[in-house]
């Protein structure tokens, strides 16, 4: 009867089924790896996104604000050139300066001929 | 590691210095592991805590930190004309304020203020030591002045955002627009008629900021702008009225002065003015009788223009004809024991004579002819007594007495109008109801209230009170009063080709330290309406204490004339024009009478 080493065989065995095993191992540890790595990809641009979106948002918040104070400000320049305007169109101004610096005088009766 | 080491191997000190190494590897990961686990597992609970256990304490807290209440600008409507020229306008202006216990170097602080807003240092120094929680440093300031502040940046100085009322056409038509305070509300005229809608309803709203408090987001305020009013006022025919009428004023050494324009077909107030007048924008350097709108607030005794009533009272109850004769008596009279003389002396005239040559002894016999009862009523249809209802604040009803309370003087004081006070606008609307076929007319300012989104809020259109004289008499009246301009005492009222009807009147004053008429203390004034036949501008001119020229006559009927011609030219009326009488219409004759 032929005596064998079974310690020495099983670890043979062993080795020899771990050299076989190992790719298959390694392979599919990689793909778990690169499931984690995707997932984790995709969760931290969720968030980068999530994030991104509040800084836009924040800066235009700050966008529209500027804009509106500047849209107050035209309107407020509008409202103030109007008064201005009002104030150079006053008739008792035009009147005095029609008759101060250009010399004009109201017309005469009889000087005004009404057209039909 | 080759099985043939394990298995000759009984001492276990023979450790391979890889397998040490390894080893020690693996320990230093387990304690980094755990490590990272529990600063996860704090991490986590933190987070917990912050997301989950004080979240309603901390988002109350965060809130109130980044989202502030502001009120919004409540800025009043703009007051226009009737053609849309600007007459009252609210600009943006804001109040600085300060904190004085927040101010870190009040010195520092009120210099660089001082230099921003024109004041004096010492003055903001006095109020940045203040021990008061908050003090206004300038209000209604422009807004380039806050900028400039708000440049500064400043700790505890503040800022109210606020709009300011301006008048860009300073005194014209003062006294119809009025004034608001430093709170923004209406204190007379039509600003504080229309305050309701003028004024903006001031709301808060919402607003996020930063840590340096710069606005981030804003909640959209609803409109806040108060609504526009659209005036029957013409920006020229008011600017002529003024000018004429202060002309006037200064020309007769006059107290005081009040003109009126109208429309007497609608009741569209054209014109109104008084002199002396005042500037709304610096309405507190006025005094109060220069703030007054005497033409509605105010009465007066009309004198002999109130003639016209006690005419068209006997004319309507068929009780005079133009051509009857009246005894002149000489030109003096004595009734209820009191002499009363014209002013110049006449044996006998016709009823158009003693409205034309305004006789007082003409009028006394036709009132008396009329009678007490009868001429109250008329005096109370014509409106006087009651409010004509302007849309304007503090109108008089003026002064009437019932026929009970008449002395036996009473019936001839009145018939050349005296013992009776009535305001300018009375007058004109009375004179206005001749014009117009016999129908008294309510007088109106405001033509159309439009909101901010241009929605019309409301309009108002020609209210016609009540017919008063008959159509027939009326048109008799205004041909005895075509009379008083072509041959009377108000010559001077002539327009050149329009036919112009109206009435004098020179009234005397009571003098208070005598109880008596006076001799000096006059008003003179005339009342007419022009063209005769399609009656476009019915126009009051009331001179008070004139110096000189004492005579309605002679300074209120040329001023009458001035306004007239001028308006007339503006509004592109010619002589020719064949624009149709419009008469009221479903109105019966004598429903005013009272019992």
């Amino acid at each position: 009867m032929r005596s064998y080493d079974i310690a020495a065989l099983t670890s043979v065995g062993r080795e020899r089924a771990g050299s076989l095993l190992k790719p298959r191992v390694d392979q599919i540890r990689r793909f778990d790896l690169l499931q984690t790595l995707l997932l984790g990809g995709v969760v931290l641009i969720v968030v980068l996104f999530y994030v991104w979106q509040h800084v836009q948002v924040i800066r235009l918040g700050y966008q529209v604000e500027s804009l509106m104070g500047e849209r107050a400000g035209l309107l407020q320049q509008q409202k103030e050139l109007r008064v201005e305007v009002a104030q150079l169109k006053s008739l008792r101004r035009v009147e005095e300066m029609a008759r101060r610096q250009l010399g004009l005088t109201g017309p005469k009766p009889g000087q005004v001929i009404t057209l039909e | 590691m080759p099985r043939s080491t394990r298995k000759g191997s009984s001492n276990k000190r023979e450790i391979t210095p890889a397998a040490a190494r390894r080893a020690l590897l693996r320990r230093r990961v387990i304690v980094l592991f755990c490590s990272l686990a529990l600063a996860l597992a704090v991490v986590t609970g933190q987070l917990f805590s912050l997301q989950v256990y004080r979240y309603p304490e901390l988002i109350k807290a965060a809130n109130g930190q980044t989202w502030r209440q502001v009120p919004s600008v409540a800025r009043r409507g703009t007051i226009y004309d009737r053609n849309g020229r600007e007459l009252a306008i609210s600009i943006g202006t804001a109040s600085i304020y300060a904190r004085p216990a927040e101010i870190e170097d009040p010195d520092g602080a009120s210099a660089a203020l001082a230099a921003s807003l024109g004041l004096p240092v010492k003055q903001i120094r006095e109020q940045l030591r203040s021990k008061k929680s908050l003090i206004y440093i300038k209000r209604s300031a422009p807004l380039e002045e806050a900028e400039a502040v708000m440049r500064l940046a400043l700790k505890g100085i503040g800022f109210d955002a606020q709009s300011r009322r301006f008048y860009p056409k300073a005194q014209q038509a003062a006294h119809l627009l009025g004034f608001v305070g430093t709170d923004d509300q209406g204190l007379e005229g039509l600003e504080l008629q229309y305050d309701h809608y003028l004024a903006g309803k001031r709301k808060w709203v919402a607003r996020q900021q930063d840590a340096k408090r710069r606005p981030i987001f804003r909640e959209e305020a609803d409109e806040t702008q108060g609504a526009d009013l659209h005036l029957t006022i013409d920006e020229v025919v008011q600017y002529i009225t003024e000018r004429e009428l202060e002309a006037a004023v200064s020309q007769s050494g006059a107290l005081s002065g009040s003109a009126i324009v109208m429309n007497p077909l609608s009741g569209e107030i054209l014109a109104l003015a008084n002199y002396p007048t005042f500037d709304p924008n610096v309405y507190t350097e006025a005094s109060a009788f220069a703030r007054r709108n005497r033409a509605v607030v105010d009465y007066y005794e009309p004198g002999s223009t109130f003639k016209v009533i006690v005419g068209a009272g006997a004319l309507e109850e068929r009780l005079v004809r133009p051509e009857d004769r009246f005894n002149g008596e000489g030109g003096v009279i004595e009734v209820g024991g009191a002499t009363i003389r014209d002013h110049e002396r006449f044996d006998s005239l016709t009823f158009t004579e003693v409205l034309t040559h305004s006789s007082n002894v003409g009028a006394i016999k036709v009132g008396q002819r009329l009678g007490k009862s009868h001429y109250y009523d008329y005096i109370s249809g014509f409106g006087f007594g009651t409010l004509t209802k302007i849309d304007l604040p503090g109108e008089t009803p003026g002064l009437i007495r019932r026929p009970k309370e008449w002395s036996a003087l009473s019936l001839a004081s009145l018939s050349m109008g005296q013992e009776i006070s009535v305001s300018p606008l009375q007058m004109l609307v009375a004179m206005s109801a001749i014009a117009n076929g016999g129908v008294l007319v309510r007088p109106f300012i405001a033509k159309s209230i439009v909101a901010a989104d241009g929605k019309v809020i409301r309009v108002n259109t020609p209210t016609q009170i009540r017919r008063v004289i008959s159509e027939d008499t009326a048109r008799t009246l205004a041909t005895i009063l075509k009379g008083v301009v072509t041959e009377g005492t108000g010559k001077a009222a002539a327009v050149e080709g329009f036919e112009v009807a109206g009435k004098t009147g020179t009234s005397q004053k009571i003098d208070r330290a005598t109880r008596r008429y006076s001799r000096q203390k006059v008003v003179a004034s005339f009342v007419g309406f022009v063209p005769v036949e399609r009656p476009q501008l019915a126009i009051i001119v009331m001179i008070d204490e004139p110096s000189t020229l004492r005579w309605g006559g002679s300074i209120a009927a040329p001023t009458f004339r001035e306004i007239a011609r001028e308006s007339l030219k503006h509004l592109r009326r010619s002589p020719t024009d064949q624009e149709p009488l419009r008469l009221a219409e479903g109105i019966r004759h004598a429903t005013f009478r009272l019992d």
